[in-house]
């Protein structure tokens, strides 16, 4: 790869191209405009042929510009801050689209913004129509400021590694169960979270499990991973009620000390017959959908992992019938339609539109609309019609 | 996220939210609770009249922000919630400790 390849990727990764403003951004940048007293102050992002104003105040306005318009590209070539105090007065910015266009540039400042990797991937800069020339102090100032924006850019890429993380948590392949097709899937946002699904087979039963771990990244994902690592431990030697208290004991000084929970939906089923006994912790959104286009929700009674010291939970039971399906949502699809009722029928108009359970389990994920601001977990028991 | 501090009563601290408690906003009320615990004023009402939207992070700063009152010897209460809060607190059984108040003068009245 060339090296402006390896930049664009590094950039590419951080998920910050074509994204809203954010606040924590748009901060930065009026506190350099504020403390220099410019009248344009920029969060650029240098993309292969364009830039991305992530932040702008004054002369800047969020979104894109031709890489050829763009001051900020110069920037990022070298390390250190490119000044340029007087464009006028310079030959080589004197024609620069930058300075004789509307952002009518004469003093400029720059410095390098890095990626995790090290990467140069954009510019914090000032403008002003006035000349001016940075003071040493001036500089350590802007160079500070440059600082906390990566700091800002990797906590985005932080999300990518939870991203990652998450990915990893999920099962390859559904187990092979006669009679019965089981299917999950996890359509990860922008935003992501420590949704997962699992499925481990216990003798003759399936342990499946819904999880989803309050906040987001990497810290979220890796709550995940111990609940997945620990309710697989325990589940060979444990009830269902003993293996919920044993993650929930086990976990409650990460989730103390994170200021986090978990809400879990944890079920055995018995294949033979169809019987399950289930428990729900601040889940709340398991259904059973039945042949004739109703449904069932099951109980829902037991407080998230976290929430209060010693709780304890207790597990109800349901019998899957002949072409029924246990369908297990994440609360993605409820910030999308609102209450439990509409996502039930969400789930069941889904879940008709499809016959493979891997199909259907897409459907549902995406009953949420195009632009769901959650990750959406979907996890699927059917029994077979007789 | 908006967050509006009054002491209407002694010794109870009222927070007033507006906009969406979320991951960006989650932080600033989490702080602001334990700021007033860290000061004596464990007794702390979260007006959620304004908020229209909470997600689960926003759920996790209520739920901190209660364990930390109630370690102090104190208590955190929600008033005034709104239809979308209610939902998700229902959902996750979280109504069974987090009570909500139908308005900040309910929150505060026994104290």
């Amino acid at each position: 790869m060339s090296t402006d390849t390896q930049r664009v990727a590094a950039l590419e990764a951080l998920d910050l191209l074509d994204t809203a403003p954010e606040e924590r951004f748009d901060r930065i940048a009026r506190l350099a405009q504020q403390l220099f007293g410019v009248g344009t102050a920029g969060i650029n992002l240098v993309d292969h042929d364009r830039q991305f104003t992530k932040a702008g105040v004054g002369r800047l306005r969020h979104g894109d510009m031709a890489r050829e318009d763009s001051v900020c590209t110069r920037t990022i070539e070298h390390e250190g801050a490119l000044e340029i105090p007087d464009a006028h007065a310079d030959p080589a910015w004197a024609e620069h689209p930058a300075v004789t266009g509307q952002i009518g540039m004469r003093f400029y400042a720059g410095v390098p913004l890095h990626a995790p990797g090290g990467e140069r991937v954009g510019a914090l800069c000032l403008i002003d129509p006035a000349p001016r020339t940075l003071t040493p102090v001036e500089h350590e100032l802007l160079a500070s400021l440059g600082e906390l924006v990566e700091r800002e850019l990797a906590s985005s890429a932080d999300l990518e590694s939870g991203r990652e993380v998450q990915r990893r948590l999920l099962p390859q392949r559904p187990p092979a169960v006669p009679g019965w097709e089981v299917a999950g899937t996890c359509v990860q946002r922008h935003a992501v979270g420590g949704d997962f699904y699992d499925w481990l087979t216990i003798g003759d039963q399936l342990q499946v499990m819904l999880c989803d771990v309050m906040g987001k990244g990497l810290s979220a994902a890796l709550v995940a991973a111990g609940v997945r690592v620990l309710a697989r431990g325990a589940a060979p030697h444990h009830t269902l009620t003993s293996t919920m208290a044993r993650v929930a004991g086990d976990l409650a000084g990460d989730l103390e000390e994170t200021g986090s929970f978990v809400t879990a939906f944890l079920a055995r089923l018995d294949p033979a017959d169809g019987t399950v006994e289930y428990l729900d912790a601040g889940h709340g959104l398991a259904f059973v959908l039945q042949p004739d286009g109703g449904f069932r929700r099951l109980a829902a009674d037991g407080l998230p992992l976290g929430a209060l010291p010693g709780e304890t939970w207790t597990s109800h039971r349901d019998r899957i019938g002949e072409d029924e399906s246990l369908v297990v949502v994440s609360d993605g699809l409820l910030d999308a339609h609102g209450d439990v009722e509409s996502v039930a029928a969400a789930v069941r108009r889904a879940s008709a539109a499809a016959d493979r359970a891997e199909d259907v389990v897409r459907h549902i994920a995406h009953a949420g609309g195009s632009h769901p601001t959650d990750d959406v977990t979907v996890l699927l028991l059917r029994r077979a019609a007789a | 996220m908006d967050l509006v501090r009054s002491e209407p009563v002694d010794g109870a601290v009222v927070l007033a939210a507006a906009g969406r408690l979320n991951l960006t906003s989650a932080g600033h009320l989490r702080r602001t609770v334990d700021e007033a615990v860290g000061e004596g004023r464990a007794r702390v009402v979260v007006d959620l009249g304004e908020v229209a939207f909470i997600d689960s992070s926003g759920l996790g700063a209520l739920v901190g922000g209660l364990k930390a009152a109630r370690q102090a010897g104190g208590d955190l209460r929600i008033a005034a919630a709104g239809e979308q809060v209610r939902t998700v607190l229902g959902l996750t059984n979280l109504d069974r400790v987090l009570r909500p108040y139908d308005t900040v003068e309910d929150a505060l009245a026994g104290w």
